[in-house]
């Protein structure tokens, strides 16, 4: 058989390679270079895998991408800029410029710090209060079957309540006043905290949990190295919706009668018609929020740095 | 459990162990009589009975569905519903297939995991050093290569000092030329610090290449108990190897043309 393989080759014309064999034959060889299928193919993910860390790492690239990605936001401010001058929308838009002249003067007055402390203060209280029973009712439910029994069927019964739904019955409980608000907060924040932690540890690997018990650590141990890092995507996750929901609940409960925080210059302004000093409100409201998210990046930074490792040499 | 009398094999039995390749038969570490495992009144071992002496190297064998993994699980104590006798030291530790190495600790740190003591770091770089990854105890899991995951996961193992080693498929999840090298590892270590081990296995050579005993594991029962009397380290192309292999392969219902027969 062989033999007469080698005679043919023989015969056949030199520009005719004697082993035009499928390209799978070589494949498995490592670092097997003959077929031009395979080199290509190499090439093909070397270059997947440059661009992948490029995303991550290439500083030089980094000031044309901050310049493209500011671009949006300067035409934005641009079609502010001539829409106020140019009054083509019946409302009153005021001028970036004038925005600005409005901040300083309520600055000067110090009613932005003032109001500004006032709100974040009802957002803090709102959320330590709901964002930690949810961190801590979730762990309960994620461990325990006991928990599970005892939380999840009340919370899945009242996550579909709107939050907006329970302001009046928060205003006759509580009154109008920072009570009222912290409740309505804090029951917004719950929810992503508590399922999402929930879900976070249920969603753990067994295998991880046993490989740890079979190792020697004990319950205790294990929740702390294995449960709780493992959730802790989830938690972040958790969190990052909580503090949105949060702002988002500050607008709602400070809308409905206010004296002091961002709501309170917000109706302050609609009774004046102020724009500018409403566009003031709605900015810093944005600038908040972008702060919140850009931390909270930060932290899963910092915290998921072993997830990360995903795709870095 | 706890044994009385255990015998110090640096001194007691030195001379006799070296000529039988350090093997002490008469004190079983683990030992197994009539042990049952059913899952939903599916039996899965059925009266089983095992001993692996000190320092000795079982291997494992069967098909998939066999229960060796069962087997293991109940050996390594994760299993808490088979009956019968079982005893097992303490001091034991897993490799599994999936080296399950925490991905949110770092390397040392899953080595250290559990660990007691302030000089955990140094046991655990000292662990990682002998299997050749000292330079890596820093790194995250995630970015391991699947050899330098199951050699983490062996000083894991190893950190512990473990009289009964188990190794579950441990070379199953890599590569054919890594697996050479983790094995030649394990081979290396294993006559180190001679651990009792139970190696669960579907790979007839492996088991071959580094085992002192190969059971066949068939139907919830031992079929088949061979001891693997070759010289170290092991030529897979020896005669005595060859037939070995004709044999187990037979045991395991694989249909092979006799030696020779070929070519």
């Amino acid at each position: 058989m062989m033999t007469d393989i080698d005679h043919r080759a023989a015969v056949t014309p030199a520009s005719d390679p004697p082993r035009p064999s499928p390209p799978a034959d070589t494949s498995w060889v490592p670092g097997a270079r003959t077929h031009p299928e395979i080199t290509h193919r190499r090439s093909g993910k070397a270059s997947a895998a440059t661009a992948l860390h490029a995303v991550g790492t290439a500083a030089a690239r980094r000031g044309p991408r901050l310049l493209r990605r500011c671009t949006g936001l300067i035409l934005i401010i641009a079609l502010w800029q001539y829409s106020a001058a140019d009054h083509w929308w019946h409302g009153n838009i005021p001028s970036p410029g004038e925005v600005w002249a409005a901040f300083t003067r309520l600055q000067e007055t110090g009613l932005i710090t003032g109001n500004l402390s006032v709100s974040l203060h009802r957002v803090a209280r709102g959320f330590a209060l709901g964002a930690g029973a949810g961190l801590a009712m979730g762990t309960a439910a994620g461990l325990f079957r006991i928990g599970e029994d005892l939380f999840d069927p009340p919370y899945q019964a009242i996550r579909m309540v709107p939050v907006a739904a329970l302001v009046p019955l928060f205003i006759v409980w509580f009154g109008i006043g920072d009570t009222a608000m912290t409740a309505l907060i804090s029951f917004a924040t719950f929810g992503p905290l508590y399922l999402n932690t929930y879900h976070g540890i249920r969603n753990i690997d067994v295998r991880y949990v046993e490989a740890a018990r079979s190792f020697g650590l004990g319950q205790v141990r294990v929740i702390g190295h294995v449960v709780l890092p493992g959730a802790l995507p989830h938690i972040l996750v958790g969190i990052r919706q909580a503090v949105a929901v949060a702002w988002f609940s500050l607008v709602i409960a400070e809308a409905i009668k206010t004296d002091a925080g961002l709501g309170y210059l917000l109706t302050d302004a609609q009774q004046f018609l102020r724009t500018d000093q409403m566009f003031v409100v709605l900015v810093i409201y944005a600038t908040l929020g972008l702060l919140a998210d850009v931390g909270l990046r930060l932290l899963e930074r910092v915290a998921l740095a072993w997830h990360r490792g995903i795709g870095v040499a | 459990m706890a044994r009385a009398g255990r015998t110090d094999r640096g001194r007691s039995s030195a001379g006799d162990a070296s000529r039988r390749g350090l093997r002490d038969v008469s004190v079983p570490v683990v030992r197994l009589r009539q042990v049952r495992r059913s899952f939903d009144r599916r039996t899965v071992l059925a009266d089983l009975d095992l001993d692996v002496a000190r320092g000795e190297f079982v291997a494992l064998l069967g098909a998939s569905g066999s229960g060796k993994s069962t087997l293991l699980r109940i050996v390594a104590g994760l299993d808490g519903a088979a009956e019968g006798t079982i005893e097992v030291p303490d001091r034991r530790a897993v490799v599994y297939q999936e080296h399950r190495l925490l991905p949110w600790k770092r390397v040392w740190r899953n080595v250290a995991l559990g660990l007691p003591g302030l000089d955990r770091k140094q046991a655990a770089l000292a662990s990682l050093a002998e299997v050749g990854m000292l330079e890596r105890a820093d790194a995250w899991p995630l970015t391991l290569s699947g050899g330098e995951a199951q050699r983490a996961a062996l000083a894991r193992a190893l950190v512990r000092t473990p009289e009964l080693l188990l190794l579950d498929e441990p070379f199953a999840a890599v590569d054919a030329l890594t697996r050479r090298k983790v094995q030649a590892l394990v081979a290396a270590l294993w006559q180190e610090h001679r651990p009792s081990v139970l190696l669960v296995t579907h790979d007839v050579d492996e088991a071959l290449l580094l085992a002192d005993r190969a059971l066949v594991l068939d139907d919830g029962r031992i079929a088949c108990d061979v001891l693997v009397g070759l010289p170290r380290p092991r030529d897979s192309d020896s005669r005595l190897f060859i037939e070995l292999r004709q044999t187990l392969l037979g045991e395991l219902g694989v249909l092979v043309p006799e030696p020779g027969a070929s070519s």
